[in-house]
C-alpha cells in the first residue's frame, strides 16, 4: 500500500518534470548575450592549424579569414573578386602566366609592408614540397614567380593552366608576413600575421580561438566592428542550439536539418542558409555489371525523387540537382536532368536485361545525413526492383575502401559527393571523372573513363578564353549528365542560425564562415 | 607499506609495456590511413606519400614502435598528426578539466551515494528504501546523453540560471558534475546499502545495539566503517574511468577533456595521441588500484598487504 503510493507519486513528479521540459522552447530575452560588442561563433570541431599554408579543413579557414587575405578572394556567390590586388590579373593568351597589379599602402599586423616581394616569398613558400605543407598542389602549375616592380608580380606557369587564377582566391593561398614566415617557420600553425581586420590572440586548443580588432587594417571602409571574436568548438549539435538560444553564442553553424524545428518558434533567432557548392551523388563502379550499362545508370537515376529526397533528408534545406555540378560554382550551366519516372526507370532497366531488378551493395559513411540519404535510396530502388542491402562505416574507413586500384576495388556503389574548394568547373569534374584521377591519384572512384570528356576538359584547361571554356563545360556537364556514371542526388545547403540583433555574418556556398563584418544593432 | 608500495610501481613497468604493445599492434590493424586523413579530401597521391614519409609512416613497424619506446623513456610523447603539437603538451592542457570534472563529480557521487545506502539499509523495506533505490536504478539506468541535455534545456534554455557549455567558472562544474556522477552515485548507493546490510546482521553489531550504544553511533562509527570495504574499490574504479575521460559528457557540455580529444584522435586516425592517451589511461588506472589497495590498509588495519 505504502510503497504503491509512493511509487505513483514519483511516476507522477517524473512525468511533470518531462512535460515541464517539452513545453513550449522560448530563448531567454538575451539574458546571457555578452556585450554587443563581443561575437562568440559556436562550431563543431577544433581547427587543426592557423597556416593556410598547411590547412585542410574549412572550419580553419573561417577563422583564418579573419586575420589573412589574398590577392584574390571569393564574394558571397563565390564569384571572384581582388582584394590585395588592385584589379583581376591579366592572364596570357597561352594561359601560361599571369600578372598581378598590387594595392599600394596596406602593412601586415606587424608592420611589414605588403608588396610584390611579400607576394613573392608567399608563393615561393607554398610551392616548395621541402615546406611539407599540405597545400603545396594548390600551385604545382607555378614554374616562378618575377618581381616586374615593388607592386607588381608576374607568375610563370609550366604548363597552360587557366584555373590558377582561382587559386588565387583560394584560402589556401592567402598572404601571410614574411616577417612571420622567417621568424616563426613551421610554428605558423599556431601563429597568424595577415593583413585581415583582426588578429590573433589566443588559441587554446579544444575551448576557443579569440582574435581582436586591427585598427591598422588597410580597407577604412571595412574596419571591424566588433572588438573581439570568439571562436568555440561545440561537438554536440544540440548542445551548440542550447548555447545560441541562451545567448551565451550568437552565431553557430552547422545547424543540423533536424534542430531547425526547435528554432523556428524562438522569435530571438534567425535560421540562415546559402546553397552550397556540394553536389551529393552515389558512384558506381561503372567497370562491373550491371553498372557497365548506362541504361541501367540512367534507370537508377529515374528511380529517384529529388523532391521527396529534399523533404525527408533535408526539411527542404537543400536543392535538386540542375547539373553535374553545383550551381554556385563557375561554369556551371542548367542541364536536362532525370525528372522521377519509375516507369521508364522499369522499361530502361528491362531493356538492359533485368526486368526484374537485382541485388546490389550501397557503402554510406555513418554519419546521420548520409546514412538517412542511403535508407531513402534503398527505398526508391526497390520500387523497381532493385534490393539494396546497406553497408555502412566510419568515413576513414569507408575513404579507405575506396583508395584502391580498380582491379582490387570492391565497390559496387557508395553515397559519395565533392565540394570544390577553388569554386569552379575544372575542379569539380576533373578530379572525379577523368582517367589520370584514378584513385590514390585523385578521386574517380568509380573509374569512369570518357574520351570525349576529356578533351573537353582538357579545352576547359589549357584556353584563356573565358568563353571558350565556358563553352566547353557547358558541354561537358551535358555528357555526364547523359551518360550518368553517377545517380545525382542533391545539392545542400548551408544552414546556420544567429541572434536577431547580429548582421553582417554568413557561411559561403565553399562553407567558410564570413565574420569579419558582424555588427551587433 | 613503502616496500609494498615501492614494489607495486615497479610491477607497473612490464605490463605497461604489454599495454604499449597492444596498443600499438591494434592501431595499425584498424583500417584507414593516417596518412591521406592528414593530407586531406583534395590531396594527390604526391601530397599522400609525402605525408607518410613527414609522420614516418613508412618506417617499418618495429622501428616506429622502438620510436615510440624511447620516445617515452625520454617523456617525448611525439606531436599529433592533427595538430602538429607535442602531445605530451596537448595532454597537459586537457588532463586538468578532466581531472577536476572527475573530482567533483567523485566528491558529490560519493557523499550522496553513501548517505543514500545508510538511509536505504537502515530503514530496510519501508519507503525510504523503496525511493532511494527507485532513484538509484533510475540514475544507472539514464542515459548520460539525455540526461545532460535535460538539464541543460531545464536549467540554461528555459530558467537561464546555468550556463550550457565551457569550463570558465564554477558555474560551468554544476550541470557536467550532476550528469557525469549521477551514475556513479547510483552504483555507490546499492554498494554501501548491500554491503551495510550485511555488516548490520554481524554479531559485534548486536552486541554494541545489547550494550546500549546510540543506534546513529552504532551505524555510523561501527558499522559503517567495515561495510565501506568494498564500496571503496568500487569508488576507485568508477574514479577510475571517469579520469578516461566521459566521451559524452564533454561533447554535451563542450568540456575540453581528454574524452573529447581522444574521439577527435580516433576519428583523425592520429596515432600519437591515441597511444599516449591509451598508456596514460592505464597508468591512471593502475595507480588508483594501488592507492585503493593502501586504503584498504588504512582503514581495516587487520589487512595486511601481501604481494
Amino acid at each position: 500500500m505504502n510503497l504503491r503510493k509512493n511509487l505513483i507519486v514519483l511516476l507522477i513528479g517524473i512525468l511533470s518534470f518531462t512535460v515541464l521540459l517539452t513545453g513550449c522552447s522560448k530563448s531567454t530575452q538575451g539574458t546571457g548575450d555578452k556585450k554587443p560588442n563581443e561575437l562568440v561563433v559556436a562550431q563543431a570541431t577544433n581547427p587543426t592549424t592557423m597556416d593556410p599554408h598547411d590547412t585542410q579543413d574549412t572550419l580553419a579557414y573561417g577563422i583564418q579569414e579573419t586575420m589573412y587575405e589574398g590577392l584574390l578572394g571569393f564574394d558571397k556567390d563565390m564569384k571572384v573578386i581582388p582584394v590585395l590586388a588592385e584589379a583581376m590579373p591579366e592572364l596570357a593568351k597561352d594561359a601560361k602566366s599571369l600578372t598581378f597589379k598590387l594595392r599600394k599602402g596596406i602593412k601586415f599586423q606587424d608592420g611589414t609592408d605588403f608588396n610584390a616581394e611579400a607576394v613573392k616569398i608567399n608563393i615561393d613558400r607554398l610551392k616548395d614540397p621541402a615546406n611539407k605543407l599540405k597545400r603545396t598542389s594548390l600551385l604545382a602549375a607555378v614554374e616562378q614567380v618575377e618581381i616586374i616592380d615593388p607592386y607588381t608580380v608576374k607568375i610563370i606557369l609550366n604548363k597552360p593552366f587557366a584555373a590558377i587564377v582561382q587559386t588565387f582566391a583560394h584560402p589556401g593561398s592567402m598572404i601571410i608576413s614574411p616577417k612571420a614566415i622567417k621568424e616563426f617557420g613551421k610554428d605558423l600553425n599556431r601563429h597568424a600575421v595577415g593583413t585581415g581586420p583582426f588578429q590573433l590572440i589566443e588559441w587554446k586548443d579544444g575551448q576557443y580561438v579569440t582574435v581582436k580588432k586591427f585598427d591598422g587594417y588597410w580597407d577604412k571602409a571595412n574596419l571591424a566592428k566588433v572588438d573581439k571574436i570568439t571562436f568555440k568548438p561545440v561537438p554536440e549539435a544540440a548542445s551548440r542550439v542550447a548555447m545560441l538560444k541562451t545567448g551565451e553564442v550568437q552565431f553557430i553553424y552547422p545547424l543540423p536539418s533536424e534542430q531547425i524545428e526547435t528554432l523556428k518558434s524562438d522569435s530571438n533567432i534567425i535560421v540562415d542558409k546559402s546553397q552550397s557548392i556540394i553536389e551529393r551523388y552515389v558512384v558506381f563502379d561503372v567497370n562491373k555489371k550491371p553498372f557497365n550499362d548506362k541504361r541501367v545508370r540512367q534507370a537508377l537515376n529515374y528511380a529517384l525523387d529529388k523532391d521527396a529526397l529534399n523533404k525527408v533528408v533535408y526539411k527542404g534545406f537543400a536543392s535538386p540537382p540542375l547539373s553535374a555540378i553545383a550551381p554556385n560554382v563557375w561554369g556551371f550551366q542548367k542541364q536536362e536532368m532525370y525528372a522521377y519516372d519509375v516507369e521508364k526507370a522499369k522499361k530502361l532497366l528491362a531493356e538492359a536485361g533485368f526486368p526484374n531488378g537485382f541485388e546490389t551493395t550501397i557503402w554510406a559513411p555513418n554519419d546521420t545525413e548520409r546514412a538517412k540519404i542511403a535508407e531513402f535510396i534503398q527505398q526508391q530502388w526497390q520500387l523497381i526492383g532493385v534490393k539494396v542491402s546497406i553497408q555502412q562505416m566510419e568515413f576513414v574507413a569507408l575513404t579507405n575502401l575506396l583508395s584502391v586500384k580498380p582491379e582490387e576495388s570492391k565497390l559496387q556503389a557508395a553515397v559519395s559527393g565533392w565540394s570544390p574548394s577553388t569554386g569552379e568547373a575544372d575542379w569539380a569534374i576533373r578530379p572525379l571523372l577523368t582517367k589520370d584521377m584514378f584513385p590514390t591519384a585523385g578521386f574517380n572512384t568509380g573509374f569512369y573513363v570518357n574520351d570525349q570528356l576529356e578533351k573537353l576538359v582538357k579545352i576547359g584547361l589549357e584556353s584563356a578564353d573565358d568563353k571558350e571554356r565556358l563553352n566547353a563545360y557547358a558541354e561537358a556537364q551535358k555528357v555526364i549528365v547523359e551518360d550518368a556514371p553517377w545517380a545525382f542526388l542533391i545539392v545542400p545547403d548551408n544552414v546556420s542560425g544567429k541572434r536577431k540583433n547580429l548582421s553582417g555574418v554568413s557561411v559561403l556556398p565553399d562553407a567558410t564562415l564570413n565574420v569579419k563584418g558582424a555588427t551587433f544593432q | 607499506m613503502l616496500i609494498y608500495i615501492g614494489r607495486r610501481l615497479a610491477s607497473m613497468i612490464p605490463i605497461l609495456l604489454v599495454v604499449a604493445i597492444v596498443i600499438f599492434s591494434f592501431l595499425h590493424m584498424i583500417p584507414g590511413d593516417p596518412a591521406q586523413v592528414v593530407a586531406g579530401p583534395e590531396a594527390s597521391a604526391q601530397d599522400i606519400v609525402q605525408t607518410r614519409i613527414m609522420l614516418g609512416l613508412d618506417r617499418p613497424l618495429h622501428e616506429q614502435f622502438w620510436r615510440f619506446l624511447s620516445g617515452i623513456a625520454q617523456g617525448d610523447l611525439g606531436n599529433s598528426y592533427r595538430t602538429n603539437m607535442p602531445v605530451l603538451e596537448m595532454i597537459g592542457d586537457r588532463i586538468g578539466p578532466t581531472i577536476e570534472l572527475s573530482f567533483v563529480s567523485m566528491v558529490w557521487a560519493s557523499i550522496a551515494g553513501v548517505f543514500a545506502g545508510v538511509v536505504a539499509a537502515t530503514n530496510r523495506g519501508k519507503w525510504q528504501d523503496q525511493l532511494t533505490m527507485f532513484s538509484a536504478v533510475t540514475g544507472i539506468s539514464m542515459p548520460s546523453f539525455w540526461l545532460g541535455l535535460m538539464l541543460i534545456e531545464l536549467f540554461a534554455v528555459q530558467l537561464g540560471w546555468l550556463p550550457s557549455g565551457g569550463n570558465t567558472t564554477y558555474e560551468h562544474y554544476i550541470l557536467p558534475s550532476i550528469t557525469l556522477g549521477s551514475g556513479v552515485a547510483a552504483v555507490i548507493a546499492r554498494f554501501t546499502r548491500a554491503s551495510l546490510l550485511e555488516t548490520l546482521g554481524e554479531d559485534y553489531v548486536r552486541t554494541a545495539r545489547a550494550k546500549g550504544a546510540q543506534e546513529l553511533r552504532v551505524v555510523w562509527l561501527h558499522a559503517l566503517r567495515n561495510a565501506l570495504l568494498p564500496v571503496v574499490t568500487m569508488t576507485g574504479l568508477q574514479f577510475g574511468f571517469l579520469l578516461g575521460g566521459s566521451v559524452v559528457v564533454e561533447a554535451v557540455f563542450s568540456w575540453p577533456g581528454m574524452g573529447s580529444m581522444l574521439v577527435d584522435a580516433v576519428n583523425m586516425r592520429d596515432y600519437p595521441v591515441i597511444q599516449a592517451e591509451m598508456l596514460l589511461f592505464a597508468i591512471q588506472f593502475m595507480l588508483i588500484n594501488l592507492l585503493v589497495d593502501v586504503l584498504y590498509a588504512v582503514i581495516n588495519p587487520q589487512i595486511r598487504l601481501e604481494n
